[in-house]
């Protein structure tokens, strides 16, 4: 039997900074959400937990959402998804995103975060446009997608013959070809998100889509992440209050860049000392350059810290 | 004096219910259908069989011009022009006084205000024939307009009137220019996609596919719309067949061209019949009865996906080719259409056969599965009303791993025989020299 591919086994979960850092500036601007007026404690979460569930524990144990989803396509690792199951609140679902999605109720707040690892295709972007035809106002959507192109697509006429034929259903008009290229796919998912979500939008009443965040971030190999709010004129207007430096409301708006700096703990414990008030030049030197010391000021917050236990 | 009742036809008739049957991008190809004719004609161009013919005559090629957002809609030609007179007493009616004569896509007489209707509240329609002879006709409030029609209207009103003024400046200027505002919010919503666009591009590329790059360039918000053509190809070892006729009395040519899907092509959902009138495409990669699948044809299925029929008609008289006044589809009953159709399955058939004779192995479903397949039984009408919602569900079927499986490989005789030798057991029974191989190398290891 082959092995499965599944990302969990790509990657060791546990060590992708990136990925921390945007889970915790999500859960960050969940927060923020709140005292905007938005009862994320009673929403429902979907996910992908595969055997690891960090979202889930950290959505559980930091705003108490109770009521959870987890999705696993592959049905080979049941036995263990269900084992790592870390809390009984959690659903384990053995089945894909698109037969979930005709079992959203149009009248509960949701977030649903469908968290591929492969980069946009036709399938998870008709997840997209199923999801956005359900999701009732004040639920939220995030959508993560590989931004670094297959084998088969690595060479520049390749992707681009995959993006303008295969994927051309969900191609905006006049979409520049020039501009899809291996270094862009992440600026290219995002438009075909975009494009999904413009197209079940454009069919819904009263309803718009509000984008909040468009991040990406490179633990080896860069990944995508899009999300954003289904909303009422009224909770439109509460999301300008929306102003972290995370925030991404427009669906053209420049994509976060999570950077990453290497520091010893000893580094951070000192830099940390001087912030969030660090001021120019920065009063502690041991020789790290300015622009990871700009990186960390800004990530300082999400930051996780690793360390091996014996 | 004898008694009559009232047939007269209400505008809302025109408004609500001709719209309804039509979508945007139809409407808006009905614009463009208009403008073709008037390129063409200016140029002197013919839509008829020379067009698919490696002689295309050469022609100074017109230009189309589409823009589209969600406040306005409009489409511009440099084509002949509308004379005021034909403004005054024809083009602006509701249906032809006269049939179309000529090889032309305008057929019916309804496209243009079908279309105007459908899109906006508010039109200005403009055209250039010659320094004498232009107009405009604009129209601020349909809906306004639509509620002006009295059951008896005085004698010398007509209500369905249009005003309209005489342009007769002395420039060198030709063409039409109609712009829709006011867009029905429907429409304007719907533009809001970003694909909306991508897809009319690919329809307007389908659709003129003949016709562009050679008689008219059309643009579509400042970007050229490239031909998309049928993906038909054929090789030395598969010829595609080829089939003139001569249909209604000798008023509609047909050409019928059936064979495989062009290689490059074949993942691309292509297959079916394709139909043409006078170079317009009104049917695309169609799979269904229209076309005779299931009705003459065996039904359309997975293993016909390398058909490609393309069926060309061709018309001075275009009321008697077989399209439908939406030019999406064809009107089943027309002569033209049922004097082709039992060639079209002539055609075709020896493909199907071929087709078939290609994929006839069962499918690789697990008996499992099958049985599952199989469990399917007649479920009554009667009970869906009252059934609770739910989304479809498939039990998990175990999944045994058996402890056989079948192997399967191509080898050459020259390599069976080979390989028999070296086994000590010479023979031309490859099932027994490749069971023989397997064995072989479990002993040598043993």
């Amino acid at each position: 039997m082959a092995l499965s591919v599944e990302s969990f086994r790509k990657v060791f979960y546990d060590l992708r900074p990136g990925k921390q850092i945007e889970r915790r500036l999500l859960l960050d601007a969940f927060q923020h959400l709140i005292t905007l007026g938005f009862p994320i404690r009673s929403y429902k979460y979907v996910g992908f937990g595969s055997i690891f569930f960090y979202d889930f524990i950290m959505l559980y144990r930091y705003l108490g959402i109770a009521d959870m989803v987890s999705l696993e396509i592959d049905s080979s690792i049941e036995q263990r998804v269900r084992y790592n199951k870390p809390f009984d609140n959690i659903e384990v679902r053995i089945e894909s995103a698109a037969s979930y999605i005709p079992t959203i109720d149009r009248d509960r707040d949701y977030i649903v975060w469908f968290d591929y690892d492969q980069i946009v295709n036709s399938e998870n972007l008709s997840d997209v446009k199923g999801v956005l035809s359900r999701l009732g106002p004040g639920s939220i959507f995030i959508i993560t997608v590989d931004a670094f192109p297959p084998l088969e697509y690595r060479k520049r006429a390749e992707l681009r013959k995959y993006i303008t034929v295969d994927l051309r259903n969900f191609l905006p008009d006049r979409y520049p070809v020039a501009h899809i290229k291996t270094k862009n796919l992440a600026i290219v998912s995002r438009d075909l998100i975009a494009s999904s979500i413009q197209q079940s939008m454009s069919l819904r009443q009263s309803v718009e889509f509000r984008p909040l965040w468009s991040i990406t971030y490179n633990d080896s190999r860069p990944m995508y992440t899009f999300g954003g709010m289904v909303v009422n004129r009224e909770q439109d207007k509460r999301l300008e209050a929306c102003d972290e430096f995370y925030y991404r409301k427009r669906f053209d708006d420049t994509i976060l860049e999570i950077e990453v700096p290497r520091l010893t703990k000893k580094e951070r414990i000192a830099l940390d000392h001087e912030l969030p008030n660090g001021s120019d030049p920065f009063p502690v030197d041991f020789g790290i350059k300015p622009e990871e010391i700009s990186a960390y000021t800004t990530y300082h917050r999400y930051f996780p810290s690793y360390s091996e236990l014996f | 004096m004898t008694e009559t009742a009232s047939a007269r036809p209400t505008k809302r008739f025109f408004i609500d219910m001709l719209t309804a049957d039509i979508s945007f991008e139809d409407a808006v190809l009905d614009l463009v259908d208009n403008s073709v004719d008037a390129v063409v004609q200016l140029s002197n161009a013919p839509l008829d069989s020379r067009l698919i013919e490696p002689s295309v005559p050469e022609v100074k090629a017109g230009r189309i011009d589409i823009t589209i957002s969600p406040n306005e809609v409009s489409v511009v030609d440099d084509g002949v022009g509308i004379q005021y007179e034909d403004a005054v007493h024809s083009v602006f009616r509701l249906g032809r006084v006269i049939p179309m004569k000529g090889n032309t896509l305008g057929v019916y007489g309804i496209g243009m205000k079908r279309a105007l209707f459908k899109i906006g509240n508010a039109f200005d329609v403009r055209s250039k024939y010659d320094d004498e002879s232009g107009f405009y006709v604009s129209l601020e409030n349909v809906e306004h307009w639509a509620e002006n029609d009295p059951d008896n209207p005085e004698p010398g009103d007509d209500p369905w009137a249009l005003p309209i003024v005489h342009l007769n400046e002395g420039d060198e200027l030709h063409g039409t220019a109609i712009t829709i505002t006011k867009l029905r919010p429907e429409i304007a919503r719907r533009l809001e996609d970003p694909t909306v666009l991508t897809k009319l591009r690919d329809q307007i590329g389908r659709t003129y596919s003949l016709i562009l790059e050679k008689y008219v360039s059309i643009y579509l918000n400042g970007a050229l719309v490239e031909a998309i053509e049928i993906p038909i190809g054929s090789s030395e070892e598969l010829q595609r067949a080829v089939q003139h006729l001569e249909v209604f009395d000798g008023n509609v040519k047909a050409t019928i061209v059936v064979g495989l899907v062009d290689s490059e092509k074949k993942n691309q959902e292509v297959a079916g019949w394709y139909v043409l009138c006078n170079g317009r495409a009104v049917v695309w990669a169609d799979k269904t009865s229209m076309t005779g699948w299931g009705d003459g044809l065996p039904q359309f299925v997975a293993s016909f996906r390398y058909f490609v029929g393309i069926v060309f008609f061709f018309s001075a008289h275009p009321q008697m080719l077989p399209w439908q006044t939406t030019k999406r589809g064809l009107n089943l009953d027309s002569r033209a259409y049922l004097e082709t159709k039992s060639e079209m399955q002539i055609l075709a058939r020896p493909v199907i056969a071929y087709l078939r004779s290609l994929y006839s192995q069962p499918a690789d479903e697990t008996q499992e599965e099958r049985q599952q397949l199989e469990s399917v039984a007649h479920v009554p009408m009667s009970s869906f009303g009252s059934a609770p919602s739910r989304t479809f569900q498939v039990a998990p079927i175990k999944k045994v791993q058996k402890d056989s499986v079948k192997v399967q490989y191509s080898a050459t005789w020259d390599e069976i025989r080979r390989a028999g030798e070296i086994m000590g057991e010479p023979t031309d029974n490859a099932s027994r020299v490749g069971r023989g191989a397997l064995e072989y190398v479990l002993e040598e290891n043993d």
